[in-house]
Formats: structure tokens, C-alpha cells, sequence
């Protein structure tokens, strides 16, 4: 059929109306973007010239990718040096490919099941070490001496021993000349291929962590726990298809093409990892921020994107500057994996990270992709310059890079922090708290990755409950004071490697012993605390003589172990309001007054500054509870909407 | 009340609308009251600012009773979603009451009330293909959505739209099929399986220009709902003062009875009626049935 003659134009007269109506409501009910950032102040960018760290583990390496096979070939050296006190009969490497090496490795077969993803992988991945000969040792191979297994682990092959022929005394060094194979697994837990989308991350033997006692901290792959090394200089040469393009970590300081391949040779220093990505869907964008070169690799077409990538690092990198010290790397490379290996994303590495989320993310009002780039970008602070032992204690990374994406979070969206739909504004504050007190008291923040009970539990407590834990401090002891604590633990314990109690000492030190008690109660003893109004009585005194006198009762409870001032807000029918402030110790808290007005309500921490409260709902009592009027309205438009449809 | 009658007798199809939206906003009542007894039952009342605390900025009070209250709401939502359900079916009645006052010639002022009574039962089962086929539609949608969305480069957005709008078109298409054949049911000597092949005809005629006409009075709901959105967003229920309510109240019921006013001139539209009061299917068309 075919619109003619008048009663066609008046046809298509009224699309065209009806289309621009369909638009014009799109238009009025699209999440808006938030309030434009204000114009940076000119600030001189902070000097970003390697810091002299003493190196202990650096890499000298070539690793040509056959992109059909998803295999790295690797070779190169590894220079490493005994700064501890005591001289080292062995070596300890982790082959973290190994964990995907088949269904017997502790990371697969492991009863939490496959960590983060919840998937193993479909095609099996490993590394295999060829040759790791110690040029100071006349070139002898070391490798056939290994420990085939992990330690107590037969089934495991992620933590190597490799005893030396002689001790190897504090200062003295070892080059070893290595090579190897590594067979990227399709992608799990951040590492391997989809289609041509290829992402190394632990891809290479890598020594483990020496502690200044002269032991190592070595442990087998997990699926729940991540990684721990050394500081040293990356020197990575990449040969790869000449068609794809290239992210890593570190500095790009040659490329040369060769034929049907390129060479890219990129130095990072000083870090304690290397990853790299390569595919041929990558679009490329090159930008300076804060006198830093960032590039980022996002799919073709994820335009938008792309664009609140870059608007996020350009608000996300000076703020956590300003809060954690400066970043001291020349690049920072931020890798959007696609969807098919969304497993890629949401990961950091020494100077990139990767990001993730579909392409229609930034259209759902949601600020998913802000969260997760701030979150990574913490990381270069929580992880990168201090790097904590991620195996044993995830909350100091996770936990502070949490607080980290909370906080800038907060400071640029407000309170909608998390989600702004349709005037619904949610902030990350109260999901954060929602999540945390799900496992409440459950298990100690500061256990081993391994150690919790699931996945689930690790990222309920590590990253939500140590991000509340703190955000509580801040509310209840001041803001500045909690700023100050985290600000000099991260310039301090730059490149230390430090352990809890170094936090622990620069809490206790700026927000004073009440708080850093607090603190260790949730981190370390399972801590948790309810306010709650249990008792609310206001009563005629029959006694009283003259003009009507009642009696007025509150009692609030503290159960839990953890101590934390709060204020109790108490109003009466004669609209007089008397605020008092309790420092919560104790198991109770009474109130008892005589006067002319009836009390009519009473509210422990009206302003909410304890988010670790078990429970926000018995926080107040009412004798006069209010109608749900405005829920009732709103509820019964929905369902009516509902019921018939917006069409006709 | 007489006089009420008296307005009733002159304006039968305004009545006839005010009523049906009436009723739609009275199911919206049922289907919320479980869950607002169990937010009452929950102490939300008691918070210091009442069930303002639930649109506050941050969400903070919102997403601790959504916690704290997941049990008592989940029961709540069973009810509420089994109260939605017989809702829906008993739309069939303000449904049949706007077709009846539109589609029909308006004769005695009593007669659309008395047709759509009658009505009703058919319109039921009319009612319950049209969700039946749209959540099918929609079923469709959510098993294309995960495909469309994989795609990587320039062809993702291409890929989505077509997955939501043929959705749509489809979801579209059967409303309207399905309003034409409410139309031809309305006759009372014709089956269920007449009108069904009538609306198969009409469909075949006229669903290109109905289809605009779809488009427009769609547009315009839509826009209604949408501006009433931005205007409720102004109105910040989240602030004391209960006339802040009452605007928001008097706002959505405007939607409500706009809507069924955008549903009544496009029963106009699908009957064809012109000043001869005669309605679709016209003697022509039904002579080629
Ligand atoms: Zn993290």
C-alpha cells in the first residue's frame, strides 16, 4: 500500500509528528550528564622522572605473539638481586599461566570455582620454561633442578622452586637467560585470547617477591587472590602482526616494521609488572592529562565510550594526585576491552589498567564505566607505587583503591554517585554500605585472599566493607583527618611494600586512637556495630501539679564490639528539637527528662555518619509514625502506567 | 447526583473517559497497597522524615529497606504481582467503555455504559492475546539482545535499534491488530473469530496509515508520561510539605486521564467515524469482506 495524493501527505505528516513526539519524550526523561567540571586551575604537572628505587627483579625480554595460535614466544634475560639479609639457597617463580593448564591446578580446580568469572576457560592455557641459565654460573641451566610442582601442591605447577647450586649471598646478583613459551588460554581472569583480541597479563616467569628477611613470598595461583613482586625495570620488545594495534605498560621507545610484522619496544620503570594487549579492533586516542601521555584502546565505534573515558581520567587523575601523592610515570594506558572478552576488564597493571562494559553503558544513566576507571586508576596507588602483598592482605589494595573510587566518585557526581535515572539518585555511599553490612562481622577484612569463604564474601568485605569502614571515619572523626591518614600512608609507604599496621599507624596518628581502634576492630576481629532506639516513652506525670508536665524516656543500644560517637536528635510535639551526643560507649544510652511537650521521635546518627550501622531502619522511633502518602502515590502511578501502557 | 446525571446526559464520552481513567488509577491503589504494607510494616513511618527518607538524594534509606526489608517485599511483590495480573484482565472493562462511548454512534447516553458490560468478557480474552503476543515479542527481544549487543565496531548501534525496533514495530503492529479487532467485536452478532478476521482485513487495508496514526497518538502519550516525569522530578517529593504530594497526585491523574483520551481519538481513528456517525468497517470494505 501507498500513501497518494492528500491523505498520503497527511499520513506521513503525522510519522513525522509522532516520531518528533517519540523524541522529544526520549529527550525528557534521558539520563542528563553531569554538571560540567570546572576549569582547572593552571597547576605545574608534577615531574615525572623515574624515582631511584633500588631494583631487585628487572626483565630484559622479546615476546613475538603467533596471533593464529594465541602463543607468546619469550626470551630475554632476568637480572635479579639479593637486597635481603640473608643468602638464598633457591629461587622461587610463579608460572601463573599454569593455573589454566588443566582441570587439576589449585585456580581451576579450587572450590570456589573459578574466582571472579565464574567460568573456566574453554581452551587450556600454560607457560613452559625452556632455559633459564645463570650467566654468572659459566651459563648452567637451572631449570632441570626445579621442583616440578608447587610446594605441598603436586597437582599445581603456578610456584616453582629452583634450588641454586651455591647460596646466593645478600647484594650479589644473577642474570639468567630465560626463554619460553607461554599459550594464552581463552580469556579468564583477565588473561588470553578471544578471536584476535589477545591480553598478556602474569605471562612470563616471574620471580616472587623477596622479603627483606630473605624469604620469599611465594604462593600457589588462587583463584580468589591476585599477585606480589619485586620492583625493577621492564625492558619488553613486542613482535606483532603489523595490523594490530598495541597497548603496555611502561614507554614506547622504538618501533620498526618489518615486513608483514612490527617491533614495539616499550621501558617501565620502576614497576613490578608488565602486561600487554594487541588486536586489530582496536581504535586508538592519545591525549595529555596532567602532563601525563594517556592512550587509550577502545573498540572501533565505542565512541561515547571512549569520549567519558577520557572526561573520567581527566577529572579521576589530578584528584587522586591530590589525594595520594604524584603519579610518577610519563603514560598511562587505558585498555576498554570488547565484549566478547569482557574477562579482559576491570584490571590493573603498572602504569595501564583496563576498563569495561558494553557499548551502550554510558547511555544507561549509571556511572559503571566512571566507577570502574576510577577504580583501576586507585589501583596505580593502591597496588602500583604501594604495593602491598595482594595474596595476603587484598584489602589494602582493593580496599583503598575502593575508598579511592567512592570518594572521587562522590566528589564528582554528589549524591548520585552511582546512578542517576529518571531523578532516581543513587550514590555509591549507600550501596557500598548495603553490601558491606550483607557480611557483616562474617569474616576479618584483613584474611588472606584464599582464606575467605567465597568470591563473594572477599568482595563484599575486602572492597565494599574496608571502603564503608573507612568512609565512617571520615564521616564520624573528620574528613580532613581521614584525607591527611591515607595521604601520607600512600606517600609514605611509596615502593615499601608495607603491611596493615603501617595503615593502621597513620590512622591512629591523624584521626586519634579512638578511630584507629574502631578500625582494627572491623579489619582485623570481625567488628560490627547496631545503633538502635529500643525505647521511646512519653507519659502524662500523674503526680505533677499545675500545668501538664510529661515524663520523657529514650533509650538507645549499641550492640557489637566496634565504638563510634554518635548523636541523638530528639523532637517534640511542641517542635522543640534537643540534639546530645553520646561517645558509644557502653551497651546503652538513656535519656530521661521531665517538661511540658511529649517527645514525639527519636533518632540515633540522624545525619548518617556511621555507615558500618547494621541497620539503618531501627535507627529512629516514632509516636507518631508519618502516613506513606508519597510512596502510596508513586507506587499506584507506576502500576496504573503499567496496567494500560503508554500507547493507546 | 441529579445533577451529576445531568452532566453525565450531556457529556456521555467525557464521563465515559473521566470513568475509565478512574478506574485504571483505582487498580493502580490495589496493586500497590501489599507493598505499601510492607513498607509500613518495616517502620518506614517512623523514619524521621517519614517515606520522604525514600526519594531522598543518594538512595541511602531506599536501598537499606529494599535490604532489610527483602523478605517482607518479595511476599509483598508476589501479591502486588498477582494483584497486577487480574488488574490487567479487569482493564478489559474502562477498555471496552472507551471503544463502546467512541466507536459507537452516540445515541442514548446510557448505551456505551451498557455495551461495554457486555463487552467486557470478549474484550478479556482480546486483552489477554494482545499481552500474550507482546510478551512473546518481548521474550524475542531479550534472547536477539545479548547477540546484538556482542557486536564490536560501527555495527553495534545498527544491531541494537534493529533488535528494539523491530520490537517495537512488532509489539505496535499487534496492539494495533489487536484494537481493530476489539472494534469489530463490538458488534453484537459477530464471534470472536469474526472479528479476529476482520482485523486480519483491516490490518491488510489500513495498517499503513493506522500505522502513523499509531505513531502519532503513541508520541503523544508517551510525551505526557515523559513530561510528567520531568515535572514530578521539579516537584521533589523528597522535601516536606504535603502540597508537594498533592500537585504530584493531581499531575499523574491529568497522565492518566490524558491517556485515555489519546486512547479515545484513536478508537476515532480506527472507526473511522465521520459526521454520519457511521463506523468502520464501511459499507464498501464490508461489501469485499
Ligand atoms: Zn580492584
Amino acid at each position: 500500500m501507498k500513501f497518494r495524493g492528500l491523505a498520503g501527505a497527511r499520513g506521513l505528516f503525522e510519522l513525522l509528528l509522532g516520531l518528533s513526539l517519540w523524541a522529544a519524550a526520549v529527550a525528557l526523561v534521558a539520563p542528563r550528564p553531569p554538571a560540567p567540571l570546572p576549569v582547572p586551575s593552571a597547576r605545574p604537572a608534577p615531574a615525572r622522572a623515574p624515582q631511584q628505587v633500588p631494583l631487585v627483579a628487572s626483565y630484559t625480554l622479546v615476546a613475538k605473539l603467533d596471533e593464529s595460535q594465541h602463543r607468546i614466544a619469550g626470551s630475554g634475560t632476568i637480572a635479579f638481586t639479593n637486597r635481603s639479609s640473608a643468602a638464598l639457597p633457591s629461587l622461587y617463580f610463579h608460572l601463573y599461566l599454569n593455573g589454566f593448564k588443566n582441570e587439576r591446578s589449585l585456580f581451576l580446580r579450587s572450590p570456589f570455582a573459578r574466582g571472579r568469572s565464574g567460568q573456566g576457560p574453554r581452551e587450556h592455557g600454560y607457560i613452559e620454561v625452556k632455559r633459564l641459565a645463570a650467566q654468572e654460573l659459566g651459563g648452567m641451566d637451572l631449570w632441570p633442578g626445579r621442583v616440578p610442582h608447587s610446594p605441598s601442591d603436586a597437582a599445581d605447577e603456578t610456584d616453582i622452586e629452583v634450588p641454586l647450586p651455591v647460596p646466593l649471598e645478600p647484594g650479589a646478583s644473577l642474570t639468567l637467560d630465560v626463554a619460553f613459551d607461554a599459550q594464552l588460554p581463552s580469556l579468564i581472569e583477565r588473561t588470553g585470547h578471544a578471536g584476535s583480541f589477545h591480553f598478556a597479563g602474569q605471562w612470563f616467569p616471574k620471580l616472587a617477591k623477596l622479603e627483606p628477611d630473605g624469604e620469599f613470598a611465594h604462593f600457589p595461583f588462587h583463584a580468589q587472590a591476585e599477585f606480589y613482586a619485586d620492583f625493577g625495570r621492564y625492558d619488553v620488545t613486542l613482535d606483532v602482526p603489523a595490523g594490530f594495534s598495541v597497548g603496555a605498560s611502561g614507554q614506547k621507545v622504538s618501533e620498526v616494521s618489518r615486513g608483514p610484522r612490527r617491533e614495539l619496544r616499550y621501558v617501565a620503570e620502576p614497576v613490578h609488572d608488565f602486561a600487554w594487549t594487541a588486536w586489530d579492533g582496536f581504535a586508538e586516542r592519545r591525549e595529555r592529562i596532567a602532563g601525563v601521555d594517556v592512550t587509550l584502546l577502545s573498540p572501533k565505534g565505542y565512541e561515547e565510550i571512549a569520549r567519558q573515558t577520557l572526561s573520567t581520567l581527566a577529572f579521576g587523575l589530578p584528584e587522586l594526585e591530590r589525594r595520594f601523592g604524584a603519579y610518577p610515570y610519563r603514560t598511562l594506558t587505558v585498555v576498554h576491552p570488547p565484549q566478547e572478552a569482557e574477562q579482559a576488564g576491570g584490571m590493573e597493571y603498572p602504569t595501564l589498567i583496563t576498563t569495561g562494559g558494553p557499548w551502550f553503558l554510558p547511555y544507561t544513566g549509571t556511572r559503571a564505566l566512571e566507577a570502574v576507571t576510577l577504580h583501576e586508576l586507585a589501583h596505580q596507588w593502591f597496588y602500583g607505587l604501594v604495593a602491598t602483598n595482594e595474596a595476603r592482605h587484598p584489602f589494602l589494595d582493593e580496599g583503598l583503591s575502593s575508598y579511592g573510587e567512592l570518594r572521587a566518585l562522590g566528589v564528582r557526581f554528589g549524591d548520585a554517585s552511582l546512578a542517576n535515572v529518571s531523578g532516581l539518585e543513587l550514590s555509591a555511599e549507600a550501596l557500598f554500605r548495603a553490601g558491606a553490612a550483607l557480611r557483616a562481622g562474617e569474616e576479618s577484612l584483613a584474611l588472606p585472599a584464599r582464606k575467605f569463604s567465597s568470591f563473594r564474601s572477599l568482595g563484599l568485605l575486602v572492597y565494599l566493607r574496608t571502603a564503608t569502614a573507612l568512609e565512617t571515619l571520615a564521616r564520624c572523626f573528620g574528613r580532613a583527618k581521614l584525607d591527611a591518614a591515607l595521604g601520607a600512608f600512600a606517600e609514605k609507604q611509596r615502593f615499601a611494600h608495607p603491611g596493615p599496621e603501617a595503615l593502621v599507624a597513620e590512622l591512629r596518628s591523624e584521626l586519634g586512637e579512638p578511630a584507629a581502634r574502631a578500625f582494627e576492630r572491623v579489619a582485623f576481629e570481625r567488628g560490627r556495630v547496631n545503633f538502635s532506639v529500643r525505647e521511646l516513652d512519653a507519659a502524662r506525670d500523674p503526680s505533677a501539679t499545675g500545668p501538664t508536665t510529661y515524663v520523657n524516656r529514650v533509650v538507645v543500644h549499641r550492640t557489637g564490639d566496634v565504638e563510634l560517637p554518635v548523636e541523638i536528635r530528639m523532637s517534640f510535639r511542641n517542635g522543640a528539637v534537643f540534639r546530645e551526643r553520646w561517645d558509644g560507649t557502653g551497651p546503652t544510652w538513656t535519656y530521661e527528662s521531665r517538661g511540658p511537650a511529649p517527645l514525639v521521635r527519636a533518632v540515633v546518627d540522624p545525619e548518617q555518619r556511621v555507615l558500618l550501622d547494621d541497620n539503618l531502619l531501627d535507627n529512629s522511633a516514632s509516636l507518631a509514625p508519618r502516613s506513606l502518602t508519597r510512596i502510596e502515590e508513586r507506587l499506584a502511578y507506576i502500576a496504573a502506567l503499567t496496567l494500560g501502557g503508554i500507547a493507546p | 447526583m441529579t445533577r451529576f446525571v445531568a452532566i453525565f446526559r450531556r457529556f456521555p464520552r467525557t464521563t465515559a473517559v473521566l470513568l475509565a481513567a478512574a478506574l485504571r488509577s483505582a487498580s493502580g491503589w490495589v496493586v500497590a497497597f501489599p507493598l505499601v504494607a510492607a513498607l509500613s510494616a518495616l517502620g518506614v513511618g517512623s523514619l524521621p522524615s517519614g517515606d520522604r527518607a525514600l526519594f531522598a538524594p543518594s538512595g541511602l534509606l531506599l536501598v537499606e529497606t529494599l535490604r532489610v526489608g527483602e523478605l517482607p517485599l518479595r511476599a509483598a511483590a508476589q501479591t502486588s504481582l498477582l494483584s497486577w495480573v487480574l488488574c490487567a484482565l479487569a482493564q478489559a472493562l474502562p477498555t471496552a467503555l472507551v471503544f463502546a462511548a467512541f466507536a459507537l454512534p452516540p445515541t442514548d447516553p446510557g448505551a456505551p455504559f451498557r455495551r461495554a458490560l457486555a463487552l467486557t468478557p470478549r474484550f478479556i480474552a482480546l486483552g489477554a492475546l494482545d499481552c500474550g503476543l507482546c510478551a512473546l515479542t518481548f521474550v524475542l527481544g531479550i534472547l536477539l539482545w545479548p547477540a546484538a549487543t556482542s557486536a564490536s565496531g560501527d555495527a553495534q548501534f545498527g544491531l541494537a535499534a534493529l533488535v528494539i525496533g523491530w520490537a517495537l514495530l512488532l509489539s505496535a503492529a499487534i496492539s494495533m491488530f489487536v484494537d481493530l479487532a476489539r472494534l469489530a467485536s463490538i458488534e453484537p452478532d459477530k464471534t470472536l473469530r469474526q472479528a479476529v478476521d476482520e482485523a486480519a482485513l483491516g490490518f491488510r487495508r489500513r495498517g499503513l496509515r493506522l500505522a502513523a496514526r499509531y505513531v502519532l497518538t503513541s508520541g503523544a502519550g508517551a510525551l505526557c508520561v515523559a513530561a510528567a516525569a520531568r515535572g514530578t522530578e521539579l516537584c521533589r517529593v523528597d522535601a516536606a510539605g504535603e502540597l508537594r504530594v498533592l500537585v504530584v497526585f493531581a499531575l499523574h491523574q491529568a497522565v492518566l486521564i490524558a491517556l485515555t483520551g489519546i486512547q479515545a481519538v484513536w478508537v476515532r481513528a480506527l472507526s473511522n467515524t465521520d459526521a454520519g456517525g457511521r463506523y468502520w468497517p464501511l459499507p464498501g470494505t464490508a461489501a469485499e469482506h
